[in-house]
C-alpha cells in the first residue's frame, strides 16, 4: 500500500513541515484541562482516591490513658501535641453532630427541626459533599451552626499517608472556603467512635492532625442510625449514660435513607430538654471561640476558584461521556460490521468460481518509479515470474540515483522504459496510461514485489463487465521489527476486514498504490489520475466508483511491500495517507447530493469513511484521557479489566482476520503495546493534517529511505 | 495528456507539464484541496489558536494546582484553660447565656 512521493524537495525553499508549536500546544492544553476537568468532577463525586478500606482496631500501647477515659474532644495542637488533651462536654449540656453531609435531601429537614427549636449544632463535612452542594453548607453556616472537616474523600485515614490526610484537610478547607468564606478548626476522622476507640494505629493520625492545629472531636453516644435500627432504637441510644451527663452525639444527614433520623432528633430534642438540658455547638460547650472561621483574600478566591472549576467539571461530563460514547459506538459498530460482512465476504469468494469468462488477454503493469534504486530490480524480477502475459512500463519520474539505468542494464524483453522529468505520480501514472498498449491496465509502486500469480488473479474480476477496478492484497514484507508488525497487524485487519466490509457494501474507498489494476476505459472516463490530492490512489478510486463502476477485492492477489521502519517515515507516510484521503473525501463531496452511483456512494461510502476514518480517530484521545483518569485516579482494576477486555476484542477480530488471511497469528502478540503506541501515533498525525488541512498549508513530502529488504515473495 | 472533465465540477484535471517548477504551476492551475494561497486562514486560526491555548494552559494550571492541598492548616480556636475531668455532677456553669 505503500504510496508514491509527490516532487523532490526544492533545495531553496525552506521546509514548511516544520510545525509551528500551536499545532501541539493547543491540543496538549486542550487535553490538559480535559484531565483536571475528570479528577475534579471525579473529587467532586468521591469517584476519584476513592478508597473503602476500614482498619479493625489493634493495640492500645501507646495512647495515654488520660485520653482513653476522658472526653471527646482530643486537642493535640502546638505545644500540646506532645501530651494531649482531653475535654468532656460540661453536664447538661447536649452537643449534636451529624456526619458525612451535607446532603440535598436530608439536611434542610434537619436544619429546619433544629430552627424550630432554636438549636444550634456541629455539622462534619466531607469536601466532596460541600463541592457538590454549596448552597447546603451556606445555610449551615447562616444558621450558627459549626462546621467541622470529616475529611474530602472519606478514607480512613489509618491506611492514608500523612501527606494524603494532609491533603485531604486542605482540600476541604478549601471546598469550605470556596463554598462559605470559612475554614474550620474542628475535625473528626472517618469511621470513628468515642475516645475510648483510640488505638496504636489511629491515635498518630490525632496527633498529625492535632499538629496542623486541628481539634478533634470524638463522640461520647453513638446512634448507630445509619444502620436504620428503628427511632425509638437511635432515641434510646442517644440518652446518656447517668442522667446529667454531657454528651456529645453522632447522627448523620447523609448516606441513605434518613427519615428516622430526623424522627428520632424531634424526640431526642425534645426529650432531653424536658431533663433540662441546653443544646450548644463544641466550641459554645467547650467556651471557645467559634470554630468557623471567615477567611479572606486568596484563600478565599482559590476556593472559589475550585468550586467553580469543579461545577464546570460537573456539567461538563455528560458532554465528554456522549462523545466518549460516541467513540464506543463507531468503534464496536465498525466491530459488529466487519463481523457481520467480513465472513459474507469470504463465503462468496470462496463460492464463486469466476467472475465471468476467464481473464486471459495480456495486461499491461505500470511502475511508476522514483529514486526506487535498492528495489526496482527486486520488483522487475519478481515480474518475470508472472504466469500471467503482461507488457511492463516502468516510467522514470526525473530519478536521480541511476533507477533508470539499472533497469535499462536489466535490459529485460517485456519492459519498457519512459524517462520523464519530475512531475509527481499522478504525472507518471497518466504518462503510463497514455503508453499503454492493452486494456487492463494494472499499478504497482516501485518498491513493491508481486508473487506469480498477482496479476492473474487481481485481473480476473474483469470478466464481468461492470467492474471498472479491483483491488488487490497488500502485505507488509518486513514484518520482524515492532514497527513493522504493528503494521503488519494494521494491513490484515485494513485488507481483511474493512475491504471485506466496504466491498459488500461496494464502496471501497481506496485501491492501493501497490496493487491495483483498472478498466483503461474507467480511467480514461473519469480524466485520468488527478494531482489535486495527494492520495492519487483514492482520488481515483473514489472517481471511478462515482462514474458508475463497480470495484471489487481480490483476496489472492499479494503484493509485498516494504513498511516504513521508523517512526520518522511511518509518521511522514501517514501524515501523507492522512491528509490526502481527507482531501480526495473533499473533493468528491458533492457525491453526497448526486443522484445514481455517485449519490450511492456519497450517501453509504462517504459518511463510512469520514466516520470511522476522521471522526473516530480524532475523538480518540479521549478514550486515553479516560483510561488515564481511570487507571490514576479512580479504579484502577475495573479500568484496566475493561480495557483488557477491548483489547481481546480486537484480538479476536485480528485473529479472524489473519485466519481469513492465511497468517500466523504470531505477530498478534504486539497487540496491545500497539494500542498504547501505534495508536496514539495514527491518531496524532491525523489530528495534525487535520490542522494542515484547516489551515491551508502547503505539504511536501520526502521519499522514503528504502533499504530494499522485501526481496521475494515472504512465506505466509 | 487528456483533459476529460472528471465526474465533479471541481476536479478538472490538471496536467504537470514535465520540467515546469511548482511554483509556475501553481499559479497556472487551481490549488490542489485545501490549499489556501493566501495564508489567510491560517492567520486567522493562528489568532484565534493562541489565545485558546493559552487560556487553556492557564486553565488547567491553575486547575491542576487547585488539585495539589496546600494550605492544610486549622484556624486558631481558642480554648479556656479548664481541667479536663469535670465533675460529674453539678449546678450549671452561671457563665451560659
Amino acid at each position: 500500500m505503500s504510496r508514491h512521493q509527490r516532487r523532490r524537495q526544492s533545495l531553496l525553499r525552506p521546509r514548511r513541515l516544520a510545525a509551528p508549536p500551536l499545532r501541539f500546544f493547543m491540543p496538549l492544553s486542550l487535553l490538559a484541562c480535559l484531565l483536571a476537568l475528570l479528577v475534579l468532577r471525579g473529587l467532586a463525586t468521591n469517584e476519584a482516591f476513592h478508597d473503602t478500606r476500614i482498619a479493625t482496631s489493634v493495640d492500645k500501647t501507646t495512647v495515654p490513658e488520660n485520653l482513653l477515659k476522658g472526653g471527646p474532644v482530643i486537642d493535640a495542637r502546638g505545644d500540646k501535641n506532645e501530651r494531649p488533651v482531653s475535654y468532656r462536654i460540661p453536664d447538661r449540656t447536649v452537643v449534636l453532630s451529624f456526619d458525612d453531609g451535607p446532603s440535598p435531601e436530608w439536611t434542610p429537614k434537619i436544619l429546619e427541626v433544629l430552627a424550630a427549636h432554636d438549636i444550634r449544632a456541629d455539622f462534619f463535612v466531607t469536601g466532596a459533599m460541600t463541592t457538590r452542594h454549596p448552597e447546603l453548607i451556606r445555610q449551615i453556616v447562616a444558621a450558627g451552626h459549626e462546621i467541622g472537616v470529616h475529611s474530602f474523600t472519606h478514607p480512613d485515614l489509618v491506611y492514608q499517608s500523612e501527606a494524603r490526610i494532609s491533603w485531604e484537610l486542605a482540600q476541604t478547607q478549601l471546598a469550605l472556603a470556596g463554598v462559605a468564606g470559612v475554614h474550620s478548626a474542628l475535625f473528626r476522622p472517618p469511621y470513628s467512635s468515642d475516645a475510648s476507640a483510640l488505638d496504636d494505629w489511629n491515635y498518630p493520625v490525632i496527633k498529625y492532625v492535632g499538629s496542623h492545629g486541628y481539634l478533634t472531636a470524638f463522640i461520647d453516644r453513638d446512634t448507630h442510625d445509619w444502620k436504620r435500627p428503628g427511632v425509638d432504637a437511635i432515641v434510646e441510644a442517644a440518652m446518656p449514660r447517668k442522667p446529667g451527663a454531657g454528651e456529645l452525639i453522632l447522627l448523620h444527614d447523609a448516606g441513605g435513607d434518613r427519615t428516622e433520623t430526623i424522627a428520632a432528633l424531634e424526640q431526642i430534642i425534645v426529650k432531653l430538654q424536658g431533663e433540662g438540658y441546653r443544646f450548644a455547638t463544641v466550641s459554645e460547650a467547650l467556651g471557645a471561640t467559634n470554630a468557623t472561621v471567615p477567611v479572606h483574600g486568596y484563600q478565599l478566591w482559590a476556593g472559589k476558584c475550585f468550586i467553580w472549576a469543579s461545577e464546570a467539571a460537573v456539567l461538563t461530563l455528560p458532554v465528554l461521556v456522549a462523545l466518549l460514547a460516541v467513540v464506543g459506538f463507531l468503534n464496536f459498530g465498525r466491530f459488529a460490521l466487519m463481523l457481520v460482512l467480513a465472513p459474507l465476504h469470504a463465503r462468496r469468494s470462496r463460492k464463486r468460481g469466476g467472475w465471468g469468462p476467464p481473464v486471459t488477454e495480456p495486461v499491461t503493469v505500470l511502475v511508476p518509479a522514483y529514486n526506487e534504486r535498492e528495489c526496482i530490480a527486486n520488483t522487475l524480477n519478481s515480474l518475470i515470474a508472472s504466469d500471467h502475459p503482461i507488457e511492463v512500463i516502468v516510467i522514470d519520474d526525473g530519478s536521480t540515483d541511476g533507477t533508470a539505468d539499472i533497469v535499462e542494464a536489466m535490459n529485460l524483453p517485456f519492459v519498457r522504459l519512459i524517462r520523464k522529468a519530475n512531475g509527481g505520480k499522478s504525472s507518471a501514472l497518466n504518462t503510463g496510461i497514455a503508453a499503454a498498449s492493452h486494456d487492463i491496465i494494472v499499478m504497482m509502486d516501485g518498491d513493491t514485489v508481486f508473487e506469480p500469480s498477482t496479476v492473474r488473479e487481481l485481473v480476473q474480476p474483469f470478466g464481468d463487465r461492470g467492474i471498472g477496478a479491483v483491488a488487490g492484497n497488500a502485505k507488509v514484507g518486513n514484518r520482524d521489527s515492532l514497527i513493522g508488525a504493528w503494521q503488519h497487524i494494521e494491513y490484515v485487519l485494513g485488507h481483511n476486514l474493512d475491504r471485506r466490509m466496504y466491498d459488500m457494501l461496494n464502496v471501497i474507498p481506496t485501491i492501493p498504490g501497490a496493487v491495483g489494476a483498472f478498466r483503461k476505459e474507467a480511467l480514461r472516463r473519469v480524466g485520468g489520475m488527478s494531482d489535486d490530492t495527494l492520495a492519487e490512489d483514492t482520488d481515483i478510486t473514489m472517481a471511478v466508483l462515482c462514474d458508475g463502476w463497480r470495484i471489487v477485492y481480490a483476496e489472492h492477489a499479494r503484493a509485498w511491500t516494504e513498511a516504513p521502519a521508523s517512526i520518522q517515515q511511518l509518521w511522514s507516510q501517514r501524515y501523507r495517507w492522512s491528509y490526502g484521503s481527507m482531501q480526495a473525501m473533499w473533493k468528491h463531496r458533492r457525491a453526497v447530493t448526486s443522484r445514481g452511483p455517485a449519490g450511492r456512494f456519497g450517501r453509504i461510502g462517504l459518511p463510512l469513511v469520514v466516520l470511522f476514518g476522521v471522526v473516530a480517530p480524532l475523538l480518540a484521545p479521549l478514550v486515553d484521557m479516560f483510561l488515564l483518569y481511570g487507571v490514576l485516579f479512580a479504579d484502577a482494576p475495573i479500568t484496566l479489566a475493561s480495557w483488557g477486555g477491548f483489547i481481546l476484542l480486537q484480538a479476536v477480530l485480528s485473529w479472524y482476520a489473519f485466519r481469513l488471511d492465511g497468517e500466523k497469528p504470531l505477530h498478534l502478540i504486539s497487540l496491545p503495546i500497539q494500542q498504547l503506541v501505534y495508536r496514539q501515533l495514527m491518531y496524532i498525525v491525523l489530528l495534525q493534517s487535520t490542522i494542515t488541512a484547516l489551515t491551508g498549508g502547503r505539504l511536501r513530502w520526502q521519499k522514503l529511505r528504502r533499504t530494499g529488504e522485501v526481496a521475494a515473495p515472504v512465506e505466509a | 495528456m487528456r483533459q476529460v472533465a472528471t465526474s465533479f465540477g471541481r476536479g478538472s484535471v490538471h496536467s504537470v507539464q514535465p520540467g515546469v517548477a511548482e511554483s509556475r504551476q501553481v499559479e497556472s492551475a487551481p490549488a490542489p484541496v485545501f490549499v489556501d494561497q493566501s495564508g489567510l486562514r491560517s492567520r486567522h486560526l493562528r489568532r484565534f489558536g493562541w489565545p485558546v491555548s493559552v487560556v487553556g494552559a492557564i486553565l488547567a494550571a491553575a486547575m491542576g494546582g487547585s488539585l495539589i492541598g496546600m494550605q492544610s492548616d486549622a484556624p486558631a480556636m481558642e480554648i479556656p484553660p479548664k481541667p479536663s475531668y469535670l465533675p460529674a455532677k453539678g449546678p450549671l456553669s452561671p457563665s451560659w447565656p
